[in-house]
């Protein structure tokens, strides 16, 4: 009787281990890649990977409200002569000027619209810095909480405070081509403004070589790749 | 009986046992599940915050992207580069001028499975594409910063650029004209444009072709009705959604008697040559 029920816990217990862990032993069908995705990861790529020609850069809203995040990178910008080409000077130095974007990000309250992303491309000019607010400095706004969720009613402003930009000019190894950078903006009353800012890293290289699901990064380059004009 | 044996009367209390095997099958389970994976999901991440020494934190892993592009390939009427490199004041070098595109902006709204939906502006095309005569600061929205690409999490219902908010900067000053008779004093009658108004550079919002029931064109204006981007239903997820446009940004050169220069200008009584503005613009919507 004992061996009986130990095999009739044993046998099921197998048989569902083995068709729910896709993402390992490759016996996907049974739930949706997207779930599959977030317990065992192997179905998508998370970060554009190794050799991309990019940087994503992600907003997680967990204020409960609306948030719009202001998410700026300096890169350095080759100057160019009047053909295009890159300008060097005695030494074979290309000459670079630091150049700086900004962009605002609109997320929700509720998931998945609270999370939001970008891709910087960063083949051409490397990117040295990612963070938060206009002017990447402690007082900048970083966030504004509330508002429509559209950009067009602003909310309120939190700083920057202690949460400094990722940098490569100290350290190359904090960030490199292919990483995802994430920010997180989350409800904390020890926090000025009852805000505390998170930022996490994706190290591209962490990520598997092969997916079971399309790679995405790795078409949206192809198509980039596809599409330049013929007069660049 | 001996001492230490049970003794059941009635039916067996199976309930101990069922918990008990519920337990241990999953126990099983998770070891057997653990022990097939080589490896935890690598999204789990855990990261000293700079500034912040010996704090971990973690985040939870994404069930994937959807990525939105926007591919600006439309170009600029060679009259209207001609105007603005030469009464506009504008200086491009030969690789500027080849790359020149007209400054595009639009919304997309994406909709996902559980009903929430999220929108983000995208802004792409030349930033100093503008008549120099009118400073860069005086169109701030100009300066925006591009976006020409957003990525959203799985899973996506529908992605949509909504068509009442394209819109696309026209770089010069336009000037509005009318065609007035004049009677001179020996009575003839010519007719001649006056010059009505003015606007300054600003960004305009594209139209579609006005179409009769049967679906003839009655104005063309900027957007044939079969070259509107289409939304996107049921992107799959882990794909590209592209959003290409194609065309080019022209503006009306209004000749005729009167007319005095040879500006970007209309006549305000000619429906087709006011829809005309901005130019002509196609989108293909796919998924890769």
């Amino acid at each position: 009787m004992r061996i009986k029920t130990s095999l009739l816990v044993i046998i099921p217990a197998a048989a569902m281990a083995a068709l729910i862990s896709p993402g390992c032993a490759s016996t996907a069908g049974l739930f949706s890649q997207a779930f599959v995705n977030t317990v065992s990861g192997g179905s998508f790529p998370l970060t554009p990977g190794p050799g991309a020609d990019f940087v994503m850069v992600r907003v997680i809203n967990g204020t409960g409200a609306p948030a719009e995040f202001i998410v700026t990178i300096e890169r350095e910008e080759f100057e160019r002569d009047d053909n295009g080409n890159i300008i060097v000077d005695d030494q074979g130095v290309a000459v670079s000027r630091p150049l700086r974007e900004t962009v605002r990000l609109n997320t929700q309250s509720n998931a998945p619209a609270n999370d939001l992303g970008v891709l910087f491309p960063c083949d051409q000019s490397p990117i040295n810095l990612i963070g938060l607010g206009e002017n990447l400095l402690p007082n900048d706004p970083a966030v504004f909480i509330g508002g429509d969720g559209t950009g067009l009613v602003p909310g309120g402003g939190v700083r920057v405070g202690t949460l400094a930009p990722l940098t490569r000019l100290s350290d190359p190894s904090n960030f490199v081509c292919g990483d995802t950078v994430i920010f997180r903006a989350i409800i904390d009353n020890t926090s000025a403004g009852s805000v505390r800012l998170e930022s996490f890293l994706l190290p591209g290289f962490e990520q598997p070589d092969q997916f079971i699901g399309p790679d995405t990064f790795v078409n949206y380059q192809d198509f980039l790749e596809s599409q330049l004009r013929e007069d660049e | 009986m001996q001492v230490g044996e049970s003794h059941f009367v009635g039916r067996p209390n199976h309930s101990n046992r069922c918990r008990k095997a519920c337990r241990a099958a999953f126990a099983l389970f998770a070891l057997f599940w653990l022990g097939s994976c080589d490896a935890l999901n690598p999204a789990f991440v855990s990261l000293i915050a700079p500034g912040e020494a010996n704090t971990f934190t973690t985040l939870d892993p994404a069930p994937g992207h959807l990525v939105i592009a926007f591919v600006n390939n439309a170009e600029v009427d060679e009259q209207l580069i001609s105007y603005l490199e030469g009464p506009g004041g504008l200086s491009l070098t030969d690789a500027e001028r080849r790359a020149v595109r007209p400054r595009i902006r639009a919304r997309v709204q994406v909709t996902f499975l559980n009903g929430e939906q999220t929108q983000f502006e995208l802004v792409d095309g030349t930033q100093n594409l503008i008549d120099q005569r009118f400073a860069a600061q005086s169109v701030p929205d100009l300066n925006q910063n591009d976006l020409d690409n957003a990525v959203v999490l799985c899973n996506v219902s529908r992605v949509e650029l909504q068509l009442n908010t394209l819109e696309v900067f026209i770089p010069t000053q336009l000037e509005i004209w009318e065609l007035v008779d004049v009677i001179s004093g020996q009575g003839v009658t010519t007719s001649s444009f006056r010059l009505r108004g003015q606007t300054p550079p600003a960004f305009r919002q594209l139209q579609m072709d006005t179409v009769d029931e049967d679906g003839n064109t009655i104005l063309l204006r900027n957007i044939g009705i079969r070259d509107v981007p289409a939304p996107v239903i049921g992107p799959n997820c882990g794909t590209v959604v592209t959003i290409t446009m194609n065309g080019t940004l022209a503006v009306p050169f209004l000749t005729g008697p009167g007319v005095e220069g040879n500006n970007p200008s209309y006549d305000r009584d000619d429906p087709q040559s006011e829809a005309s503005i901005g130019g002509r613009f196609e989108f293909i919507v796919s998924q890769l």
